[in-house]
């Protein structure tokens, strides 16, 4: 027997609030409960349902749901703790600390932080400061995290981040940026223009502008050959974007990703945005400024196909095709097409020995995997 | 696909079975395909590989899209899934304070053992829950952060290695059921022990907490207790906390209040009759 499962649809329906949890039926109440915690979005899914309404759901609902409440509190004042540690660490080198993505919207308390879970800080620094950075680190209780040869020589020759720092007492994982594109990838972002418009939001504590978070958060999302927290990152988008827009016009937004090379990326978003928050942007959409090239087309779809967990529990939602070619566009854009070939057959390589031997196999060969 | 209610979890265990379903209806009798519709926690056991799946297969416990354990043979199926219920539990509850300890309870007064690897906690545990006492978790105290009170949950004991001999003649009445022994999991032999019977379980209350002991299994040493001061106490038993940095502030002062009514005591032992009897004096 295998579970019912729901439509991608209603799924989705559920998340942007287009229909109310109470209408629908135990069996459906347990995918929809199922799917958001494998989209790492149960905590956003919690936070449309308030506590009273809550309390009429089923006891595994509502106990989630209290759950990851009482978990996101805890989180931010992790994050929070965090951000002023390495604000205290940091200046003493006189080193401001630009947070990034999930920990930039919980100091800022973006709409979209409410509930949002995330599974580490990132930071973004100067090139020529990541010397003093990691030195000033080391002496303060973070260490890198060890990785093989290959992954070690990926992050520090065509990453735009270093490996991951880990702090000895609270666990807490640090990624630290110095571009918010892989080097690999030909395009780069003007980080002065970033560090020019940031946004105090504490003692040496700052966030990019508006703008930047939204290109930044876009770039994750396009520019990655993995969807698994895609969905997330489009729910983050699409409230940062709600929120510009209430000061600002989508032509600025754009002239910001024409700066950064991303033209296209740009009008990929919001095509895949207006697909997915029920044709909210089909004005934008519809008069003409943005439209795609077919191979473009394909690969919203593609995308709007894959950005969804892959789970029993969501139906119309296993393309295997759909998933190879985000896969391939995410690494096509990341790095040159040789780079690309000497990549994939290193990674292909491990790939298939894992699926005829197991996941783990690796792990076995080298206790540092 | 079993539907699995532990009382205070309903968990839903999907992908092949066939090896474990057996056992599981004998440890949880009255509490399988229970028909529920929402369940409070997916286990999916999956094949890892094609070349596996002929040769020396693997399966894997994918929880709720993560996979927190190593891939094991199929024929070591029943602790893994055993320890996969627990995780759920730690992972995804923070309604609840969690404290990483066996209960047993008599007369409506719980005694905690927080766990400290060696120190013969589940083999105790077994074998109050088989000699007169209520076994309310072999795992983990479940605490409400209202009451304080410890919840039962109808799960059985794991027992490893020579631990699965000792217990072995205490499992005599019909309540009593003792699975078949795993050989050579991570953590050695396992064998899982149910203490009574739905029933039983069905009738049992949230219950206060009497007292907390730190044991110190070790044969060569004599029976001795220590009372200790509350403040080390309460260090103590925070370290034991699964969840007490999640819920920060309620679980501070909850845990604060237990440990000002309960006795607590550090003990080296190396009979469990000894235990059995400085117990029962703690719950008269």
């Amino acid at each position: 027997m295998t579970p019912t499962g729901i439509s991608k649809t209603l799924f989705l329906a559920m998340l942007t609030q287009k229909k109310s949890i109470t209408d629908l039926e135990p069996e459906e109440l347990d995918s929809l409960l199922r799917a958001t915690i494998a989209a790492h979005m149960h905590g956003v899914l919690a936070n449309t349902v308030d506590k009273t309404l809550s309390l009429l759901l089923p006891l595994p609902l509502s106990r989630h749901f209290a759950s990851i409440h009482t978990f996101s509190l805890a989180q931010k004042n992790q994050v929070v703790a965090s951000a002023n540690l390495l604000s205290a660490q940091l200046s003493s080198a006189g080193i401001p600390v630009l947070l990034l993505k999930g920990a930039a919207y919980i100091l800022s308390n973006k709409p979209n932080a409410q509930g949002r879970l995330i599974s580490d800080i990132d930071i973004l620094v100067q090139r020529e400061a990541l010397a003093m950075v990691e030195s000033t680190l080391q002496k303060n209780g973070w260490r890198a995290k060890s990785l093989n040869d290959y992954d070690e020589k990926y992050y520090r020759e065509w990453s735009h981040e270093l490996p991951p720092y880990i702090h000895s007492e609270t666990g807490v994982i640090l990624d630290i940026h110095h571009n918010l594109i892989p080097l690999s990838s030909g395009k780069t972002i003007n980080i002065a223009q970033i560090e020019a418009t940031k946004v105090v939001v504490g003692n040496n504590l700052y966030i990019p502008s508006d703008a930047y978070l939204i290109l930044h958060s876009a770039i994750h999302l396009l520019l990655n050959d993995d969807t698994e927290k895609g969905l997330r990152d489009c729910f983050d988008l699409h409230s940062l974007i709600q929120g510009y827009l209430a000061s600002e016009t989508l032509d600025s937004l754009r002239v910001i990703f024409i700066e950064a090379n991303c033209e296209t990326e740009f009008s990929i978003l919001i095509h895949l945005l207006n697909r997915i928050f029920n044709n909210e942007y089909s004005e934008i959409v519809l008069n003409g400024v943005h439209r795609l090239s077919w191979h473009d087309q394909v690969l919203v779809n593609s995308l709007y196909r894959t950005i969804c967990p892959r789970t029993d529990y969501l139906l119309d939602n296993k393309s295997a095709l759909a998933r190879q070619h985000v896969y391939m566009h995410g690494h096509l854009s990341k790095m040159p097409f040789l780079l690309f070939i000497q990549h994939i057959c290193y990674k292909g390589y491990r790939s298939a020995v894992k699926r005829l031997l197991g996941e783990t196999f690796f792990k076995s060969l080298s206790p540092k995997e | 696909m079993i539907s699995l209610n532990s009382g205070q979890y309903t968990y839903r265990i999907r992908g092949d079975i066939a090896s474990v379903e057996d056992e599981l209806t004998r440890l949880y009798p009255h509490s399988l395909n229970h028909d529920f519709a929402v369940a409070d926690f997916d286990i999916e056991i999956q094949q890892t590989s094609l070349l596996r799946t002929l040769l020396r297969p693997q399966v894997t416990l994918n929880i709720e899209g993560h996979k927190p354990f190593n891939p094991i043979h199929p024929s070591k199926l029943l602790p893994s899934i055993e320890w996969a219920m627990n995780w759920c539990v730690s992972a995804y509850d923070h309604t609840k304070l969690l404290i990483h300890c066996s209960v047993a309870v008599k007369n409506g007064k719980a005694i905690l053992f927080p766990a400290k690897s060696g120190s013969g906690k589940s083999t105790l545990s077994a074998y109050l829950g088989l000699n007169g006492w209520h076994l309310y978790s072999d795992e983990m105290a479940i605490i409400n952060l209202n009451t304080g009170y410890v919840e039962p949950v109808f799960r059985p004991a794991s027992l490893k290695n020579e631990s699965i001999e000792i217990i072995k003649p205490f499992v005599q009445a019909d309540e009593h059921y003792m699975s078949r022994t795993t050989k050579g999991t991570h953590k050695g032999d396992i064998a899982h022990v149910r203490t009574m019977s739905k029933d039983v379980f069905d009738k049992l209350e949230p219950s206060k907490i009497a007292a907390m002991l730190f044991l110190d299994f070790d044969k060569n040493k004599r029976f001795n207790v220590y009372e200790i001061d509350k403040s080390i106490g309460l260090a103590k038993i925070i370290t034991n906390a699964f969840n007490y940095s999640v819920i920060g502030e309620a679980a501070f002062s909850i845990l604060v209040s237990i440990v000002n009514q309960a006795t607590i005591l550090e003990v080296s032992y190396a009979e469990m009759a000894d235990i059995k009897e400085l117990i029962g004096e703690l719950v008269i």
